[in-house]
């Protein structure tokens, strides 16, 4: 028997009980990522999670942008 | 180095220890141990987060790479933000409800042990033998520019993180890490000024970006679409985001770190911090370097700036070879100075600069022929591949920065070191102990228990890569080989964790094999083909995704994963 297989551990005091493993042949279990409504809100000076995102895709993009221009703008090899 | 020098790095090792200790204290348990029982802010885990992935030689030899290259690798951290986003969108939720330890936890509550224990390894594997260059490659820069014995440089920078990571766990791990990184931040800053002073008083801001104009040093977009070169901005946008989805999500050091947050909204904000700050901290340290090749028009510098390896040389029957290319250095850089100091005059007065800057650039090209002839001639000589770009940096610092500044510098390359080889010990240790010790040799135990192997893990992690330091010397090409193999493991690993968030349906034996195929996939494309390292990450995260997803489909209905 393999310590996979073995009976179920009991969690100590203190110690993050392991939830049960999908034993072979079981379907694993899929377990939930995002919930929706969770921790929505405010988030500093930004109105939502989506908000402070957006801003981080455009802030990469005008940071990428600025590159290129400096990139052009300090080429003096020719 | 001068007394205020050794005053300055007393105080930082003597700071590090103390206040590690300090920390401490607020420990509870294994829990305590690796995640701080859950209980730290977003400031401290996102200058820690940078800490980790900054290593020393991101700091010297990112400088030395644009002394030659120019900012052209920034491009490869342009992805970093985008990835920051995708993290806290589809891993970051799944990690922190699942309360886990490690990161290959998760995949055997998804999938079965087989994959768990894989990844885990793989990690393992990489990550112990980094540990050792991390601790080596800024020790053997150092013992050659500063003269000390490069035993125990490792020795020191060994012992004084593994007693304090012993001490504290994450929690000391952590905020040692907040001091080194704004001790990171505020060198940098310094090593610009530095710079900036040491150029003659008449070179302005504007005559230091017209001079590394020159030869193109300020190119950090290249639109290029040749996959066998490493740096352009697409292999950047796409390899470098596989590769930060890669380290920031898969990697048992980065994924400890936002495990950590009292919250879900804390450990996002961990990784947003990291996707502002980055780029621009790259694009200051790698500015670095180009002002030192701007710096080196008016100062001139040494042929090959590793002088351990121009020893070897001298004391060589090819001595004399040497000697010539030395000699041609110095007359064409005494040329090119001459010719730069002309060119400022006329920007001054308005005159021709065309023929100047055609005369600066060839100057310039044939002292990079030089030095790489004179490389050549090393790596005959040595029987080993000659690299001095982790000496451009430091070679500096030591010859003309002011005391007490210096002393801070030094410091700052021990905290880049030591800062990521604390969160790599305390990384390691928890996947031994979670992943393997817990789950297949003791799972009953009591916490204190873990807590005291937890600690003996540690050592003997920290032991390992002290003794692979010591001996990597004697390692050769092997040190380069073992900085590849990571990259080879790291998109396949990402793949099964895609396949995981991603692919409800997705089987265990489906992702299993999908991770051996990603891994053959990677190898066959290193082995048989040139194309850049940055796109391996790519190759094993679609294949494993592809074929897990396929293979799920194809597999025995009762084994189709329902999401719950």
């Amino acid at each position: 028997m393999t310590p996979a297989e073995g009976p179920p551990r009991r969690p100590t005091p203190g110690e993050m009980p392991e939830p049960a493993r999908p034993s072979p042949g079981q379907s694993a279990p899929h377990i939930e990522g995002e919930h929706p409504g969770e921790e929505d809100g405010q988030i500093g000076i930004f109105g939502s999670w989506r908000a402070l995102y957006v801003t981080v895709v455009l802030y990469t993009a005008a940071l990428t942008v600025l590159l290129y221009v400096f990139t052009r703008l300090l080429d003096f090899s020719s | 180095m001068t007394v205020s020098d050794w005053l300055v790095f007393a105080l930082y090792f003597g700071g590090v220890l103390v206040f590690a200790y300090y920390q401490s204290r607020k420990n509870v348990g294994v829990e305590g141990f690796f995640l701080a029982n859950r209980r730290l802010h977003w400031g401290a885990i996102g200058l820690s987060v940078m800490a980790t992935q900054a290593s020393a030689i991101t700091y010297i030899g990112t400088t030395g790479q644009a002394f030659d290259d120019g900012m052209e690798f920034v491009q490869v951290y342009l992805a970093q933000p985008i990835a920051m986003v995708l993290l806290c969108v589809i891993f970051v939720p799944f990690f922190y409800r699942a309360r886990v330890f490690t990161a290959y936890e998760y995949l055997e509550r998804r999938f079965d042990a087989k994959t768990r224990s894989l990844t885990s390894f793989l990690f393992l594997l990489s990550r112990g033998l980094a540990a050792g260059i991390v601790l080596y490659a800024p020790a053997i820069v150092l013992s050659v520019i500063m003269g000390w014995d490069e035993t125990i440089t490792i020795l020191i920078m060994a012992a004084v993180t593994i007693a304090y990571t012993i001490m504290g766990g994450i929690t000391a791990v952590i905020w040692t890490d907040v001091i080194q990184m704004l001790m990171m931040f505020a060198g940098i800053g310094i090593a610009l000024v530095v710079l900036f002073t040491t150029l003659p008083a008449s070179v302005g801001v504007t005559d230091v970006a017209y001079i590394g104009g020159i030869r193109q040093m300020w190119t950090s977009i290249d639109l290029s679409w040749d996959p066998t070169n490493t740096y352009t901005v697409w292999s950047g946008l796409i390899g470098g985001l596989f590769l930060a989805l890669a380290y920031f999500g898969t990697d048992q050091s980065q994924v400890q770190r936002y495990l950590t947050a009292s919250s879900l909204k804390q450990s996002r904000l961990s990784l947003i911090f990291n996707a502002f700050v980055k780029v621009p901290m790259q694009v200051f340290i790698l500015s670095i370097g180009v002002l030192l090749y701007v710096f080196y028009h008016f100062e001139r510098p040494p042929l090959v700036f590793n002088a351990a390896e121009v020893a070897v040389v001298q004391e060589s029957p090819r001595a004399g070879e040497f000697q010539q290319l030395e000699a041609a250095h110095a007359t064409t850089h005494d040329l090119r100075r001459q010719a730069t100091l002309e060119l400022l005059d006329a920007r001054e007065s308005g005159g021709d600069l065309t023929a100047l800057r055609g005369q600066i650039a060839a100057y310039d090209e044939e002292l990079g022929r030089l030095r790489d002839e004179s490389k050549e001639l090393i790596s005959d000589v040595r029987g080993a591949s000659s690299n001095d770009v982790n000496y451009v940096f430091p070679s500096y610092l030591i010859t003309y920065v002011p005391a007490g500044i210096l002393g801070l510098l030094i410091a700052v390359i021990f905290a880049a070191a030591m800062s990521s080889l604390d969160s790599e010990l305390t990384a390691l240790s928890s996947a031994t102990v979670i992943d393997f010790y817990r789950r297949y040799f003791k799972p009953d135990a009591a916490d204190a228990h873990y807590l005291w192997v937890s600690r003996l893990v540690t050592l003997a992690w920290g032991l390992f890569a002290m003794a692979f330091a010591l001996y990597a010397g004697q390692l050769g090409s092997l040190i380069e080989a073992v900085n590849e193999v990571g990259s080879l493991f790291y998109g396949s690993m990402l793949g099964v964790f895609l396949l995981a968030f991603l692919v409800p349906g997705a089987t265990a034996t489906a992702a299993f094999v999908g991770l051996l195929s990603g891994l053959a996939s990677v190898f066959l494309v290193w082995g048989l083909t040139d194309v850049s390292w940055l796109w391996y990450n790519v190759v094993g995260a679609v294949s494993v995704v592809l074929i897990g997803a396929i293979l799920s489909r194809l597999g025995p209905p009762g084994e189709a994963a329902p999401s719950t």
